[in-house]
């Protein structure tokens, strides 16, 4: 069974938020400074998912793509080092500052040189932007099917059968393969890369595409062709006012809180 | 990152990091309190990572790493809880004295984490002096057995063997007391202390995750290892790596109280400012951190040189020296910025103060490294 699995470098979600700044003016996240960029949480669950079918089929390969920076190399290294067997960075200075659907779309046109596979497996979203769109999208581009937030994942034949985590439950769905499967954390812990996987993965070649080596034109990525323009970035401003509602009874106090509530329309 | 750091140990440290922080952590501070056992879960996840086969040849199913890989993986096991950085070293390697037979038997399954040991060299009155030792290993037919008491085997119970330096000839002239001193191998059960052996758990101020223990041989059953009245020449052997593993636990402590005092000053709240925004916190980190980098360059160094096979005696003792007096400093440092808190048992800066206390002490205290060093300066040897 061959299976690619997308992975992301994000900034480290556990950066304490005081050292989390914006540049408005640029629209832009500045990198809380010192701390090291880690792999999407979402993602080992997916390589951990990928190697599990694999070795359940007895085998066939698994392949990390990963768009992002050089430094997007380590969060490949490290799913090659779980014990995926091929790695590929889509890196271009060209992709700076495009959104989730030129991402989505670069990631298919990869996956595409890449050939035969099976399955694609990612993380049910990027804890960056947690916006859980790049699955869907890459099938979209594809023209295949895409189940999202996957708790287990089932080969069966032809299909793959798929348990899914709702807000009030599960839900089972079969489809057909190829097909694209987000997984949620609900799938389980995923392995620790033993030291001899991890020497093994230090000695592999991480081939690196460029935009062009993707057939893709200049005038379909990057800031300047963003399909969801950004219209502004900031940091939400949380206010909190107290307010003592006076009152001769506590009728009357409960009669101006009712009134007040109404004015901030928040009842 | 220096020189010494290729992509493979760049994986080897991020990953033992993730590992120590995420699985091992949690557990310190839950079982130090109440100086329980680490679980053997997660000795057991330890064998499967590859832990306790860094440094045993490949050829011998471990994975051929050196002594900087086992540093790297110490320092941050320690960071986490010391006791862990420890019990790897119970893995990686025999003394010698095995012969090649015993080493194909006994080293796979070491390098998986099935067969760890146990080491009984001090005595009461035989500690940093381990040429006065009076534990006795008499002939009985071809095998020997041990008569008398043994001080600080920790893991006597826990482990998979002992090994245990006794005496196999008496003293005639004390210039020579060094000889007739050997080494025996006591194969056992997991659990339990073997068949004509007894003991004692020391009561510790640290250092808890595994017991450490007064022993009594009582005539127990032990093979001989290697040659007969060279034991202390063996036992004395191989302590580089020793040091710099030492040192490289006292290294982890040490970060963690750097880390932990980093995060609280930004966060502790005095006069109006975090109290990271004052010169007096702000110069204590700068030591901390600088003190801790020292540390761990001569710690690179010598455990890049032992892995060169040239001679580090010297620098390894001014390793294990200096990172030890260094942990004590900036783990009281880290609980002085922590204030009361720090003195409670609610957080980890007291367990990282009581167990650098102890790098002090183990693998040769303090005064021995500065001995060893100052004889390899002062003295033409």
């Amino acid at each position: 069974m061959n299976i690619i699995v997308c992975v992301k470098q994000i900034p480290d979600p556990e950066t304490p938020a005081a050292s989390f700044k914006v540049d408005e003016q640029a629209k832009k996240v500045i990198p809380a400074q010192g701390v090291a960029p880690v792999v999407n949480p979402y993602d080992p669950q997916a390589t951990e998912a990928a190697l599990q079918l694999r070795d359940a089929a007895g085998g066939g390969k698994v392949t990390v793509v990963s768009l992002g920076p050089d430094s997007a190399r380590d969060a490949i290294k490290h799913a090659l080092a779980m014990g995926c067997d091929e790695g590929v960075l889509i890196n271009d200075d060209a992709f700076e500052g495009q959104d989730n659907f030129q991402t989505a779309n670069a990631l298919a046109k990869a996956i595409d040189k890449i050939g035969e596979y099976d399955l694609i497996l990612m993380g049910r979203a990027a804890a960056d932007w947690d916006m859980g769109v790049v699955p869907i999208g890459v099938a979209q581009a594809l023209g295949i099917p895409a189940v999202t937030v996957a708790k287990s994942i089932e080969k069966d034949g032809d299909s793959v059968k798929v348990e899914r985590v709702l807000d009030d439950g599960f839900q089972t769905v079969k489809a057909p393969l190829p097909a694209v499967v987000s997984v949620s954390n609900e799938f389980g812990e995923p392995r620790y890369p033993q030291l001899r996987q991890i020497m093994m993965a230090a000695k592999k070649t991480v081939e690196v595409w460029s935009a062009s080596d993707l057939g893709l034109s200049p005038d379909e990525v990057g800031e300047g062709n963003r399909v969801l323009p950004l219209e502004a970035l900031y940091i939400p401003k949380i206010e909190s006012n107290v307010e003592i509602i006076e009152g001769e009874s506590p009728e009357e106090k409960a009669a101006t809180l009712v009134a007040r509530l109404r004015e901030a329309k928040l009842i | 990152m220096s020189g010494y750091f290729t992509e493979e140990r760049r994986m080897i440290q991020q990953n033992a990091r993730e590992f120590a922080m995420k699985e091992v952590f949690p557990v310190a501070n839950e079982l130090d309190h109440v100086k329980g056992d680490i679980p053997m879960e997660l000795r057991e996840q330890m064998g499967e990572l590859g832990y306790f086969g860094i440094r045993i040849p490949e050829e011998y199913g471990g994975l051929g790493l050196g002594a900087f890989e086992y540093t790297l993986v110490t320092e941050e096991l320690a960071r986490a809880w010391m006791s862990v950085a420890s019990i790897i070293a119970r893995g990686n390697g025999l003394f010698g004295g095995f012969n090649e037979e015993q080493r194909k038997e006994y080293l796979p399954r070491m390098a998986r984490g099935e067969f760890l040991g146990a080491v009984a060299l001090s005595e009461s009155d035989a500690g940093s002096d381990l040429g006065s030792v009076s534990c006795r290993a008499e002939r009985d037919g071809d095998e020997w057995r041990l008569y008398g008491s043994k001080m600080w085997c920790t893991f006597a119970d826990g482990a998979d063997y002992l090994t245990v330096l006794a005496r196999s000839e008496p003293i005639t002239d004390p210039k020579t007391r060094h000889r007739g001193i050997s080494n025996f191998f006591i194969p056992k059960e997991r659990g339990s202390l073997p068949e004509g052996c007894s003991g004692t758990p020391v009561n510790k101020i640290g250092y808890h995750g595994w017991k450490t223990w007064e022993l009594h041989f009582d005539g127990t059953r032990a093979e001989l290892l290697g040659e007969e009245g060279r034991g202390f020449y063996g036992a004395a052997s191989g302590l580089e790596v020793a040091r710099v593993h030492t040192a490289a636990r006292a290294i982890g402590l040490a970060r963690g109280a750097l880390e932990d005092s980093m995060e609280y000053a930004k966060q502790r709240v005095q006069f109006g400012r975090p109290i990271a925004d004052f010169q007096a916190i702000r110069f204590k980190i700068a030591e901390m951190a600088a003190e801790i980098e020292a540390a761990r360059q001569l710690t690179y160094f010598v455990a890049d040189e032992a892995d060169s096979q040239r001679r580090c005696d010297r620098e390894a003792a001014m390793a294990k020296w200096f990172a030890s007096e260094m942990a004590e400093r900036v783990t009281s440092e880290g609980l002085q910025i922590h204030g009361g808190y720090g003195y409670t048992t609610d957080l980890p800066l007291e367990r990282y103060w009581r167990d650098a206390r102890l790098t002090k002490i183990f693998e040769g205290t303090s005064e021995i490294q500065l001995r060893i060093i100052s004889d390899r300066l002062l003295e033409d040897r």
